[in-house]
Order: structure tokens, then C-alpha cells, then sequence
């Protein structure tokens, strides 16, 4: 027993180790990125990172708790206004703005929660996006405060300071640094939620939800929590995504936006968090590399989306994790 | 004092009187065998116990508290375990994982949510140590959709025992093993502590007699006997019941 304990604990060192090379490695590239690429290149990775925090946070729900949230975009674009109007009224500070769509979004995802998580399955899916639509409908009615069908505009780039020192992130560069930032933040922050004690029985709950009632856990509180992280999280990266376009739009809130980052998941793997960042990479780049050849580049996206559902649905991550086998299997064969 | 009773517990299923006006009290350490027919509401009376069907009327109490209305995690906590009688796991996890589930929940450790699982000691160990008792130490890392019949049996066990339950109720535990795999089951159910109090509904007699302090008879969810092996294999209704009228 002692033999096979301390061969899994020698074999996860030696994994750490290499993805801690793997991870440094990535870091390394994306700090000297901006002064390699053209500016167009390098906004384009400000929206992958910003789309990756937003698949990553839809993961928590989807891909670990086995919540199929149609209504994600209701914490994204709730981030987006909130730090519109908090900009426009009162200050870009980060301090200010940030703790405000954290709160903001913390206590939208308790009230939407409350009444989403009492269902399961078709009809929580339809109680997320009911949710999502009637944000959209008030962003679209109420006028005078959210700028209806235009939107919120001339929203300033955030700025961190405290009295007499402060720093805008005024520059392309800068609000690039400071999107990496946030996007390590939650990859580490969210990696560290799945692998604990808690991330494990959202995974149970995904997997067998009336055994982990059986076995003392009382699952209405884990699946709120994770509600909580999730819209929290898709929040931020509303709040980043406005920030950057100086503007907070409608669309935000739309189902579309919903399902964008849905096929995000499903395209890069549920359940990893890992491939979420690759979905939301393809799916935010293939149309402008796509456009450039074909008018018709929506229909080559949704086939690729129909491919997948079809031939992989583990989606990118489990093609890689199939492809590995195959090449560890030859190793063994050829000893 | 018993650790477990209940009152006049009744369910129906439509018109159907599956556990009918049943009250029964369980000593604390004692190993209780609920048998009777298929369909005498053997599982349905469990369900009632663990809080997963609600009573139509009646009561349940757990060291003379109520705990009838208490929801089944609730009455997990108190320390209420059992086992399905269909496999009831995690299929897409590992033992390990699956074991994992049930220790970190007793040892307070589940709603941790920023500390990596395995960074804890004391909970690794006690998951290696229980799928060593039970014989799953060499599978520790295969999806529990993996295993055999049987070792899943086993793994469903596992999950219980986890819990450190103080009335453990376990389901046809045997059910679908081979003989060698009933009696190494058996073997490991008579050896576990007397501060588990057990309620076990089994359709082998063999296991029954071996393992039983006292045995109730349920028959159309109703208990028809109840009493220690000797006074239940002589009473004459049970005779009637099992081998039909003469």
C-alpha cells in the first residue's frame, strides 16, 4: 500500500514540475507578446482572455456542477452596466468599480440561484435564460439609466490609485497587462476552487446528486456556492470586456451571448477549465481568420460546433487526453 | 433505550399500502434483518428511514428525538447511512474519489474550498484504510464504472462505512455476488464494531441466520412477525408466507 502511495506521490511531482515549466514557459510569451504582435493581434488576445474568464466561470456550473446554465450572460452584461454606470456617475477607480461588480453580481447570482437551483435539468436551463432576457428587456426599456438599445457609452479605462498616486490603464499595452492579470488571477483562483474538497463534491453532485444527499451533504448550499463563483467570475469579465470597448451594450445580456459561451465549453471540453480557455481561443479567432477567405465564415463556425457535438464531444481537451493515450499505449508496446 | 424506532409508519404508492402501520424499536448494537416477499415494502421502509420518501403518516425517531420531517441529508448527519440496492456511486469518479466523497463530509473538511483535497493528510489515509478493508486498494484509481459487479457492491459499502454511521441500513449488501463473494461480505459485516447498529434487508437465509440478533417479518407492509431467529422460523404465519398456504 505504502509502495503505490508513494509511486502516485513521486509521479505527481514530476507532472507539477512539468506543468510548472509548461506554465512558466506561457507566461513568459504572453508578458513579451505586445511588443512582438501588431496592436490589431494584441486586441484580439485582450478579448480571448477576457472570453476565456467568462468560459472558465460557465464551467464551474456546467462543466463541474452539471448545471446547464442557458442565462450566463445575465452576470456578464450585469458586470458590463455596472461598471458603465459606476464610471460614468462616480469614478474608473478599480477599487471602487471592482468591488462593486463583485457585490453586485455576488447578489444577483443569490437572488437568480434561489430560484433556478429549486429546478434541475430543461427547466433550470429555462429559468437562467428567462433571467438573462429580463435583464436584456429592462436594459432595453429603461432608457434613462442604461442608454436602452445604444447602450452605455464613453466608459473611461479603469485606473487603480489611492490619494495622490494613481495609474491609468490608459494604453492598448497596459489594459493588456492588466487583463492578464485578472485572467491568471482566475485561472489560479478557479483551479484551486476545483481541485479542493468543495470542487470534489460539485463533482459529485454532477455525477450522482441523491447519493451525496445520502452520504450528509446538503447540495442546495454547494450548487448556490457555486452559482455565486460562477456569476461573480462571468461578472469581471463583463466589467473587463466594457472597459476595454469604453462601452456597455444590450447584447451582453442577449441569449447569444449565452450560447457563444456555451459552444466556448463544448468546443474546448467541459470539466477541465483548461479547454474552455482553448474554446473561447477558437471561437473568438476563427471568424477573423475565417473572414478573410469566406463571407460565409458563421456557417463554417457552426460546423465546426456541429463536428465536435458529433466526434468529440469531450471537446479539444479530449482529443488531446485520446491522443496522449495512443502515444503512451505505443510506449508500453514498444517496451 | 433504542437507538431507532418507529410509530405506526405508513406510505402508500396510489392505493397501494406499501409499509403499513409499521412500528418496530432497534436496540443500539443490534443487527436487525428485515426480510418478507418481494414487494412487502422492504425498501420502501428503508426510504422511509433515510429520509428519501416521506411518510403518509406516522413517526421515526432517532434516540427518542423526532427526526420524521428532518430531510435526508439531515438524517445523514445524525448519523443515518446506508447502502442501495441497486449501486448507487460516482461512477465517473474513481474509488478513491468516490471514498474521498464520504470522509471529507464526516471530517468536516467539505465545504473547504481554496486547500487542494489532497493536501489532506488525514483524509488520504482514511481513504486508503477503508479501501483497504474492504479489498478495493488495488483499484484506488479506476472509475468506479469500471469495476465489477461485486466491487462495486463492495465500493457502495465503502461509501456507508465512511460516514462512521451509527445506524448503518444496508440493502441486499449480497445480492448478485458469488458465493465466495457473499461470504467474504458476511465475513466483513459480522466484524464490524457493535457501536454500528444495522438494519439489513436480505433474501439469503443463510446470511440472515448468520448475522441477525432479532429479525422482522414485513408482509404486504405489514409486520407479521418479530423476534429473535428461533421464535421467527417456528411461527407458523411465517411458514405460511414463505412456502404458501398448505
Amino acid at each position: 500500500m505504502a509502495a503505490i502511495t508513494s509511486r502516485l506521490a513521486r509521479a505527481r511531482v514530476r507532472l507539477a514540475r512539468r506543468r510548472t515549466w509548461w506554465l512558466a514557459g506561457l507566461v513568459l510569451v504572453a508578458l513579451v507578446y505586445p511588443y512582438v504582435v501588431r496592436p490589431y493581434q494584441l486586441s484580439l488576445a485582450i478579448e480571448v482572455l477576457i472570453f476565456a474568464i467568462f468560459a472558465m466561470s460557465l464551467d464551474i456550473l456546467l462543466g463541474y456542477t452539471g448545471l446547464v446554465s442557458f442565462g450566463h450572460a445575465a452576470f456578464f452584461g450585469l458586470g458590463a452596466y455596472l461598471v458603465a454606470y459606476t464610471t460614468l456617475g462616480v469614478t474608473n477607480n478599480l477599487l471602487v468599480t471592482l468591488p462593486v461588480v463583485v457585490a453586485g453580481t455576488a447578489l444577483a447570482a443569490l437572488v437568480a440561484g434561489f430560484f433556478a437551483i429549486r429546478t434541475s435539468g430543461i427547466y433550470f436551463l429555462m429559468v437562467t435564460l428567462a433571467f438573462a432576457q429580463m435583464l436584456f428587456s429592462i436594459a432595453i426599456r429603461w432608457s434613462s439609466v442604461t442608454g436602452g438599445s445604444d447602450g452605455l457609452s464613453g466608459v473611461a479605462r479603469p485606473a487603480i490609485g489611492l490619494g495622490p498616486l494613481s495609474y491609468t490603464f490608459d494604453s492598448r499595452t497596459s489594459f493588456y497587462y492588466l487583463v492578464l492579470a485578472f485572467f491568471i488571477f482566475s485561472w489560479w483562483f478557479l483551479r484551486r476552487v476545483v481541485d479542493s474538497p468543495f470542487g470534489w463534491a460539485l463533482r459529485g453532485i454532477r455525477e450522482n446528486e441523491q447519493r451525496m444527499l445520502a452520504l450528509g451533504y446538503n447540495t442546495f448550499r454547494y450548487k448556490m456556492a457555486a452559482f455565486v463563483i460562477a456569476g461573480v467570475f462571468a461578472g469581471v469579465a463583463g466589467m473587463l470586456l466594457t472597459q476595454f470597448f469604453r462601452h456597455a451594450a444590450p447584447e451582453n445580456l442577449y441569449w447569444t451571448t449565452s450560447g457563444q459561451v456555451m459552444i466556448m465549453l463544448i468546443v474546448g471540453g467541459t470539466g477541465t477549465l483548461t479547454g474552455p480557455v482553448l474554446g473561447a481561443a477558437v471561437i473568438r479567432l476563427l471568424p477573423n481568420y475565417l473572414s478573410t477567405y469566406t463571407d460565409r465564415w458563421q456557417t463554417v463556425l457552426g460546423l465546426t460546433f456541429i463536428l465536435f457535438v458529433l466526434f468529440a464531444p469531450r471537446g479539444i481537451m479530449g482529443l488531446w487526453e485520446r491522443f496522449r493515450q495512443r502515444g503512451e499505449n505505443r510506449e508500453h508496446s514498444a517496451d | 433505550m433504542s437507538i431507532l424506532r418507529t410509530e405506526r409508519l405508513s406510505r402508500n404508492f396510489g392505493g397501494l399500502m406499501a409499509v403499513n402501520n409499521v412500528s418496530i424499536a432497534v436496540e443500539a448494537g443490534e443487527r436487525r434483518a428485515i426480510i418478507g416477499p418481494n414487494g412487502a415494502g422492504k425498501t420502501t421502509f428503508f426510504n422511509l428511514l433515510s429520509g428519501e420518501l416521506r411518510p403518509l403518516s406516522g413517526h421515526i425517531f432517532l434516540d427518542e428525538r423526532e427526526i420524521t420531517p428532518l430531510p435526508p441529508h439531515q438524517r445523514a448527519r445524525l448519523g443515518i447511512g446506508r447502502t442501495f440496492q441497486r449501486n448507487n456511486l460516482f461512477l465517473g469518479l474513481t474509488v478513491y474519489e468516490n471514498i474521498q466523497l464520504a470522509v471529507q463530509q464526516r471530517l468536516g473538511l467539505a465545504s473547504r474550498w481554496l486547500r487542494p483535497a489532497r493536501t489532506f493528510e488525514d483524509l488520504d489515509r482514511e481513504v486508503v484504510g477503508l479501501a483497504t478493508t474492504l479489498g478495493l486498494e488495488g483499484r484506488l484509481f479506476e472509475p468506479a464504472g469500471s469495476l465489477s459487479y461485486g466491487e462495486q457492491r463492495q465500493l457502495e459499502i465503502a461509501l456507508a462505512l465512511a460516514m462512521r454511521p451509527r445506524v448503518l441500513l444496508l440493502d441486499e449488501p449480497t445480492a448478485g455476488m458469488s458465493p465466495a463473494e457473499t461470504a467474504k461480505m458476511v465475513q466483513m459485516i459480522a466484524g464490524l464494531p457493535r457501536d454500528v447498529t444495522l438494519l439489513i434487508i436480505e433474501h439469503d437465509m443463510d446470511v440472515v441466520f448468520s448475522l441477525a440478533d432479532r429479525i422482522t417479518v414485513l408482509h404486504y407492509g405489514q409486520v407479521i412477525a418479530d423476534g429473535v431467529p428461533e421464535e421467527v422460523k417456528g411461527n407458523p404465519k411465517v411458514l405460511e408466507v414463505y412456502l404458501g398456504e398448505a
